[in-house]
C-alpha cells in the first residue's frame, strides 16, 4: 500500500514543479587518447537536450545554459561517428572538466555495425521458448563500459541471458515501451536492419535509475529516431558474410537541419542469404526507415516515423545427440528436405509489423520537459510448419524411426538402420515427394461437407498440409513522459502510457501440397471420441467444412488486451551523494473473444470470454556514494509484482476460453549493490545481484507421449519460485596509446528455490479439473544458457586509422532447461533412490565448457586523400571479423529435456535431451562509403 | 549527383530481389517400373515357406501385388495385404497410418531377399527380423524404400465370391485374400451392439456370421477400430472381407464398413 501513497505523491509532484531556472556553463578540452594532441571540430552531443556543438581548434569547448542534470555526452567525429562518450553531473553555475582524451579510432562505429542483431520472433520448440539469436543487450552500443561491452558484443554470442532474465529489460522506441501486452516480450525483428536510422541508444543496466523510464530487472534501452541531430550524410554499405545473411546492402540518408528549422532521415537495408550458415536454413529481409522532424517555436519539436522490417527466414532446428551423431553434422537441421532440386524448408516465420509513429517534445521551460507519442502498429508473425492428419509423422527425426527405437529388441536392425542412413543421408530430410505423393494418392468424400446436408464434396483430402500459426495484431499507444526539476538537488521523472493490443489468432492452410482440400476436424479428437461426428469438430458452426489454401482452420479467436501504467522517479543529487526512489504502477487486463465453436467445448469456446484483470506496482530506491570523482559504490534494490501473461491466464487458448481457478501474481524482489571505477585509463565495474522471482506461473505446450494423453498438453506449473544470485565484473585498461586490454566475467546461479504444484490440462480433455500434483524441482538450475561466462581482449588502434581486436571467450556451467515432470513419484516409482537408473533420471545435464576465439579489425580510408576531387568527408570503411577461430570448434549452447516422458516404463532415453550446436567459424567482410 | 545515387541505389537493392525462391510446384507423381521381371508369383512364395517357422529369402526374388487391405480404419495394425491373383500375403511395415503411402488399389514391388516369412497362429506374414517372442518383426521405416516400390494406384481389385460353408474349411489357398460371402448376417443380434466393444474389455470382438443354412464364420474386429462403435446392419446381404485364419479357426476381417452390404431381410 505504502509504494501505492509514494507513487501518487510522485506523480501528482510532477505536474506541481516550481523551481528556479539554473543554468551551467561547461568546459573542457578534447585530446586524442593516443597523441594527446587536441582534436578540433569534434562534435559533443547531449541527446536528451538536443545540443550539439563543435569544439575549437585547440580542441576546446564551452557549452553555455545547461540546465542541470546529469548527461551522457557523446563525442562524434566530422562524420557524426560516435567516438565516444563521457557522463558529466551539473549542480553548479561552472564545471571544467579536465582533460578529456579520446580515441579517434574508427573501432567503435564499426563495431556497430559489426554487431547488428539478426532477431527474430520468440519460437516454441517441443514446449520450450528459445531465446532469439541475440541477446536484448545487444542493441546496446556506444559505451565504453567493459562490462556492458562485453555483455554486447561478446556473451549474446554464447547465449548468455543477463542475470537469466530473457524479459528483464524495458525496450523503448520513440518514447513508447515496446514490449508485447500479451507476453511481455519484445519483438526487435519489427526494426532490425535500421541502425543507421536508431543511433545513440539511451541504456541503463541493473536496477539504476533509468533516465526517461522506470526500467526493468535488467535496465532499459531507449532508441531514438532523432533527423534533427544527425549531419548531412548519405551512406552506401555492403557486407557479406556466411552467418544468417551471405549479403546485406545498406542505403541511408540523413538531410540535416533544413530550412524551415526541419529535417528528414531514410534508412533502408536489405540483408539475404539462400542458404545460411545451417543447412537448409535461408534468410530475406527488407528493412526501411523514414523519420521527419520540425521544431516550432523553439519550444516545441513535432515528428513523424515510419518503419517497416519484412522478414522471412528458414528456421532451423534442436536435435538429439543420436541424430546428430547419425547425421555426422552439428548443424543437422531436419526442417528441410529435397522438392525440385532445391531444399526446401518447412519451418518458415514470416514477420511483417510496420509501426507508425508521431512524437511532440515540449520544453516547457528550462527545467521541464515533457515527450508524447503516439504509436500504431499493424501486421503479423506468421510460423509455418508442417501439419498432418491421420498420417505418419513426417518429421525425418520421428523417435520410432531411428535406430535408437530398435536397439533394446532389434540391435542388428539398429545397426542395419545405421548403416541405411549413412548410405543414404536424405533419410534424416523431409521426404517432399512422399508427402504430396500420399496427398495426391488420397481421394475421399466428406458427406454434409461445409455443414450442409446433403453435400458430398469429393476430391484428394490432404493428409499433410503446410500451414502457419499466425498471429494478426493491432496495435495502439499513447505515452507521455516528463523530466522535471525541482531545484538544485532534486529531479522528477515521470511517464504514463496507455496500449491497446487486438490479436488474431488462427491457423491458416498455406499449401495443400497437391491434394484438393484439408478438413476443419480434430484428429486427437476424433481418436478419442470414436465415431462422435460432433465432438472431432473444430467448428461447430460450420463443420466439416473442406478447407482450400489460404483458409483458416483447427482454431481461430481474438484477443483484446489494455495495458495502463505509470510510473515516477525522484532523484536527489548532493555533492557525495545520488538517492532515488521510484515507483510504477500497472494494470491489464485481457479478453479472449472465440470465433470457433469447438466441438469438445461447445459452450466454453465461442464467443467472449471473462474479461481478467490485473494491477499490480513495483518500487525501487538506490543510493550512490561519490568516493570521488572517479570511484563510486552504489545500491539498489526492487520489490514489486508482475501479472502472468495471457497464455499463463487461459489454459488452452487456442481451444476455449476457460482460465486458470486461481490467477497468481508474481512477487520480484531484487538487489544489487556494487563499485565502479572511472580513471583515464582504467575502467572498473563490480557488481553484485541476487532476485527472488516468487508465486509465478509457467505454462508449456508441448505434444505428450504418454498413453494418457497422446495429445497436445498444457503443463501448468503454479506458486514457482526462482532465484539469480551473481558477480558482475568488466575491467579495461589502457596499456600504451596504442594497446588496452579489457576482461570481463559473469558468475552467477540461477535455480529453482521450490516444489512447485503442476496440472496438466489436455487440449481435448473435458474434464477441466484435473489434479494437481508436485514436482520436485527444488534447487535445480534453471535452463538459461551459460551461467558463467568470462572474457579477455585485447585492442590495436593503429595511428593509421585502423584497428585490430581480439577476443578470449568462456562460457560455463550451461545446464539444460529440466523437464519437471521428470522429477515427481510417477517418474521414477519403485526405482531405487541409489541406483544408476534414478540418477540417470534425476541428475541434471551440464553442457561443456564452450572456448571460443573472436577477431574484428577495420580500417577507415579519406577519399579524398587519393581522389583530390572528392569531398574531404568522403570516406571509405572496411570492416572484418571471424568468430569462434578454433578450428573444427562448434558446441553445444543450448539444450533441454523432451517435456515428453516414458512413464510407462521410467525410461528417460526414450525421449532424449535436445541440444543446439553454436556454429563453427564464422566470418564477416563489410564496406561502406560515406558521402 | 543524386540522380546517380538514386540509380545506383535503386539497382543495388532490386538486384537481389528473387534470389529467395519460396515456391514451389507440385511434383508429378512416379510410379515405380512394374515391368521389371517377376521371379516368383506370390503363390510360389508361399509354396516357398513351407507350413511352418521362419524363413530367410536370400535370393533376389521379387514379388508384386496390389494392395487390398490397408490400416485406414486401424482394424489392420502395422501391416498390409497384397495380392497378384495367384494367392495374398500381409507385408508387416513400422509405422502407423500405412495407407498413405500403400491405399487400397496401389500396386507394389517387393524385392524380398533379406526379407523373413513366417506363420501367424498358421497365418502366413512378409516380414523383418524374427523377435524374441517367435513373431516376425515388422519392416523398420527407413529400410522401406530398400525394400519396396510403390506402383500405380487405383488398381482394380476384385473379391473371390465364397460361401460360408467353403469359407468354414480353412482353405489355405484362401489365406489373406479377399472373400466375398453372399446372405451372411448377423447371429447374435441380441449381443452385437457394435463391431467391438471397447478396448479396455477386449482387444478385439467376435461376431458370427451365419447364413441361411446356419453355416457360420467368425467376424473379428479390433478394438481400436475407428468403426468399432458402429452399430452393424441386422440384415441380410453381401459382407466382402479378408480371410485369415487363427490356428485352424477360420476369421473374417473387414477392411471398413462399406464392405457390409446387408440390405435384404434375415432369414432368421
Amino acid at each position: 500500500m505504502n509504494k501505492y501513497i509514494l507513487f501518487i505523491i510522485l506523480s501528482f509532484a510532477s505536474y506541481c514543479v516550481q523551481g528556479q531556472d539554473e543554468r551551467a556553463q561547461l568546459r573542457g578540452v578534447l585530446v586524442d587518447k593516443m597523441s594527446r594532441q587536441p582534436i578540433p571540430n569534434a562534435q559533443l552531443l547531449i541527446p536528451q537536450l538536443k545540443i550539439l556543438f563543435t569544439s575549437a581548434a585547440d580542441g576546446q569547448f564551452v557549452i553555455q545554459a545547461i540546465p542541470y542534470g546529469t548527461y551522457n555526452i557523446y563525442v562524434r567525429n566530422e562524420l557524426a561517428e560516435v567516438l565516444d562518450s563521457f557522463n558529466v553531473v551539473l549542480r553548479q553555475a561552472y564545471v571544467a572538466l579536465d582533460t578529456i582524451a579520446i580515441s579517434q579510432s574508427i573501432k567503435d562505429s564499426l563495431v556497430l555495425t559489426v554487431y547488428e542483431p539478426e532477431q527474430e520472433p520468440a519460437v516454441e520448440e517441443d514446449g520450450i521458448l528459445l531465446s532469439s539469436s541475440t541477446s536484448a543487450l545487444l542493441q546496446a552500443s556506444g559505451t565504453n563500459e567493459p562490462f556492458l561491452n562485453a555483455l554486447s558484443f561478446v556473451f549474446s554470442g554464447v547465449q548468455f541471458q543477463p542475470r537469466a532474465n530473457r524479459k528483464g529489460q524495458q525496450v523503448w522506441l520513440n518514447g513508447i515501451m515496446m514490449k508485447d501486452v500479451l507476453n511481455d516480450q519484445t519483438n526487435w525483428s519489427t526494426w532490425s536492419g535500421l541502425n543507421d536510422l536508431l543511433k545513440n541508444p539511451s541504456i541503463s543496466y541493473g536496477l539504476i535509475a533509468a533516465q526517461n523510464a522506470y526500467g526493468g530487472l535488467n535496465g532499459n534501452l531507449a532508441f531514438e529516431c532523432a533527423p534533427l541531430e544527425q549531419s548531412k550524410q548519405m551512406k552506401f554499405a555492403y557486407g557479406i558474410a556466411n552467418k544468417s545473411y551471405q549479403h546485406k546492402i545498406v542505403f541511408s540518408y540523413h538531410s540535416g537541419l533544413r530550412a524551415h528549422q526541419s529535417a528528414w532521415s531514410i534508412s533502408v537495408s536489405r540483408r539475404w542469404a539462400d542458404e545460411s550458415y545451417v543447412p537448409g536454413t535461408f534468410f530475406n529481409a527488407f528493412s526501411v526507415g523514414a523519420s521527419w522532424a520540425k521544431i516550432i517555436r523553439q519550444r516545441h519539436q513535432i515528428s513523424l516515423h515510419l518503419i517497416a522490417a519484412p522478414s522471412q527466414r528458414g528456421r532451423s532446428g534442436t536435435a538429439t545427440d543420436e541424430v546428430y551423431r547419425l547425421a555426422k553434422n552439428k548443424f543437422y537441421n531436419a526442417n528441410w528436405g529435397w522438392q525440385a532440386n532445391q531444399k526446401r524448408n518447412a519451418r518458415v516465420i514470416s514477420t511483417q509489423m510496420p509501426m507508425l509513429q508521431a512524437q511532440h517534445f515540449w520544453t516547457i521551460n528550462q527545467k521541464a520537459q515533457i515527450k508524447s507519442s503516439f504509436l500504431c502498429q499493424i501486421g503479423c508473425i506468421a510460423r509455418q510448419g508442417l501439419d498432418w492428419y491421420q498420417a505418419q509423422d513426417p518429421r525425418p527425426d520421428y523417435y520410432r524411426n531411428l535406430p535408437s527405437y530398435y536397439v533394446a529388441s532389434f540391435p542388428n536392425i539398429a545397426s542395419e538402420l545405421q548403416d541405411e542412413i549413412a548410405r543414404n543421408p536424405n533419410l534424416l530430410q523431409i521426404d517432399w515427394d512422399r508427402l504430396y505423393a500420399a496427398n495426391l494418392s488420397h481421394s475421399d468424400s466428406i458427406i454434409d461437407g461445409n455443414g450442409i446436408i446433403g453435400n458430398t464434396i469429393r476430391g484428394n483430402r490432404a493428409l499433410y498440409v503446410l500451414a502457419s500459426d499466425v498471429e494478426r495484431s493491432r496495435k495502439i499507444a499513447v505515452a507521455s513522459n516528463g523530466q522535471f526539476k525541482l531545484n538544485e538537488h532534486l529531479f522528477l521523472s515521470s511517464g504514463i502510457q496507455y496500449s491497446l493490443q487486438h490479436v488474431e489468432y488462427f491457423k491458416r492452410v498455406d499449401d495443400l501440397l497437391g491434394a484438393d482440400f484439408f478438413v476443419n476436424t480434430n484428429q486427437f479428437a476424433a481418436q478419442q471420441f470414436v465415431a462422435n461426428n460432433t465432438m472431432k469438430q473444430y467448428d461447430l458452426l460450420q463443420p466439416n467444412r473442406a478447407v482450400k489454401e489460404g483458409a483458416l482452420y483447427a482454431y481461430h479467436y481474438q484477443v483484446n488486451a489494455h495495458q495502463a501504467f505509470a510510473w515516477s522517479q525522484l532523484e536527489v543529487d548532493t555533492r557525495k551523494l545520488h538517492l532515488f526512489v521510484a515507483a510504477e504502477m500497472n494494470g491489464i487486463s485481457y479478453q479472449r473473444i472465440g470465433l470457433y465453436q469447438n466441438g469438445l467445448f461447445p459452450n466454453a469456446s465461442l464467443g467472449k470470454s471473462a474479461v481478467v484483470s490485473f494491477m499490480q506496482g513495483s518500487t525501487k530506491i538506490g543510493i550512490q556514494y561519490k568516493i570521488n570523482g572517479r570511484n563510486y559504490l552504489y545500491a539498489h534494490c526492487l520489490y514489486g509484482s508482475q501479472e502472468p501473461g495471457f497464455n499463463q491466464v487461459f489454459i488452452s487458448a487456442r481451444i476455449r476460453n476457460q482460465t486458470l481457478d486461481t490467477l497468481q501474481q508474481a512477487h520480484i524482489a531484487s538487489f544489487e549493490w556494487g563499485y565502479f571505477l572511472k580513471a583515464p585509463k582504467l575502467t572498473i565495474r563490480l557488481s553484485c545481484y541476487a532476485t527472488d522471482i516468487t508465486k509465478n506461473t509457467v505454462t508449456q505446450r508441448f505434444y505428450n507421449d504418454d498413453p494418457a494423453f497422446q495429445t497436445y498438453v498444457n503443463f501448468v506449473q503454479q506458486h514457482l519460485n526462482t532465484r539469480s544470485i551473481g558477480l558482475e565484473w568488466g575491467v579495461s585498461y589502457a596499456i600504451s596509446s596504442l594497446w588496452s586490454v579489457q576482461a570481463a566475467a559473469a558468475i552467477g546461479q540461477s535455480f529453482y528455490t521450490n516444489n512447485p504444484k503442476v496440472v496438466v490440462f489436455s487440449d481435448n480433455d473435458t474434464n477441466v479439473h484435473p489434479i494437481a500434483q508436485s514436482v520436485f524441482i527444488q534447487n535445480y538450475y534453471q535452463g538459461v544458457g551459460p551461467q558463467s561466462v568470462y572474457t579477455l581482449g585485447a585492442t590495436y588502434n593503429s595511428k593509421r586509422f585502423w584497428f585490430i581486436k581480439a577476443n578470449a571467450n568462456c562460457a560455463d556451467r550451461n545446464y539444460v532447461a529440466i523437464n519437471p515432470g521428470r522429477r515427481s513419484i510417477a517418474a521414477a516409482e519403485l526405482i531405487d533412490r541409489a541406483s544408476p537408473e534414478f540418477a540417470a533420471i534425476f541428475n541434471q545435464e551440464k553442457l561443456p565448457t564452450v572456448i571460443n576465439i573472436q577477431l574484428v579489425g577495420g580500417k577507415s580510408i579519406r577519399l579524398h586523400k587519393i581522389f583530390p576531387q572528392m569531398k574531404y568527408t568522403t570516406t571509405m570503411y572496411v570492416s572484418a571479423g571471424i568468430n569462434n577461430l578454433l578450428p573444427q570448434r562448434a558446441d553445444k549452447l543450448m539444450g533441454y529435456e523432451q517435456l515428453r516422458y516414458d512413464f510407462v516404463n521410467n525410461n528417460p532415453n526414450k525421449f532424449p535431451n535436445k541440444y543446439v550446436y553454436g556454429t563453427g567459424t564464422t566470418f564477416f567482410i563489410q564496406a561502406s562509403l560515406k558521402l | 549527383m543524386y540522380k546517380v545515387y538514386t540509380v545506383l541505389a535503386t539497382i543495388l537493392f532490386y538486384l537481389p530481389i528473387g534470389c529467395v525462391k519460396q515456391k514451389f510446384d507440385t511434383p508429378l507423381l512416379k510410379y515405380a517400373d512394374t515391368s521389371l521381371p517377376l521371379y516368383w508369383s506370390i503363390a510360389t512364395l508361399r509354396m516357398q515357406m513351407g507350413n511352418a517357422g521362419f524363413k530367410v529369402i536370400q535370393q533376389n526374388v521379387i514379388i508384386t501385388g496390389i494392395v487390398i487391405a490397408d490400416d485406414m480404419t486401424s482394424n489392420l495394425y502395422k501391416q498390409i495385404i497384397i495380392d497378384d491373383g495367384t494367392a495374398a500375403i500381409p507385408i508387416l511395415l513400422d509405422a502407423y497410418n500405412l495407407y498413405t503411402d500403400f491405399p487400397i488399389g496401389r500396386k507394389i514391388i517387393v524385392n524380398c531377399k533379406g526379407l523373413y516369412t513366417n506363420f501367424y497362429y498358421k497365418l502366413p506374414q512378409l516380414g523383418y527380423l524374427p523377435d524374441n517372442h517367435g513373431n516376425l518383426s515388422p519392416i523398420p521405416f527407413m529400410l522401406w524404400d530398400k525394400f519396396i516400390q510403390k506402383g500405380a494406384l487405383r488398381q482394380p481389385i476384385k473379391p473371390i465370391p465364397v460361401s460360408i460353408a467353403e469359407a468354414m474349411k480353412a482353405k489355405s489357398e484362401l489365406f489373406n485374400r479377399l472373400v466375398q460371402l453372399q446372405n451372411a448376417q448377423i447371429m447374435d443380434t441380441l449381443n452385437t451392439p457394435c463391431y467391438a466393444f471397447d478396448p479396455l474389455l477386449s482387444a478385439a470382438t467376435t461376431i458370427k456370421l451365419m447364413d441361411c443354412d446356419s453355416n457360420s464364420i467368425s467376424l473379428r474386429t479390433s478394438a481400436f477400430a475407428s468403426f468399432r462403435s458402429m452399430k452393424p446392419s441386422y440384415k441380410r446381404g453381401a459382407l466382402t472381407a479378408i480371410y485369415t485364419v487363427f490356428n485352424n479357426t477360420p476369421q473374417l476381417i473387414l477392411r471398413d464398413t462399406a464392405d457390409v452390404q446387408f440390405n435384404l431381410e434375415p432369414c432368421f
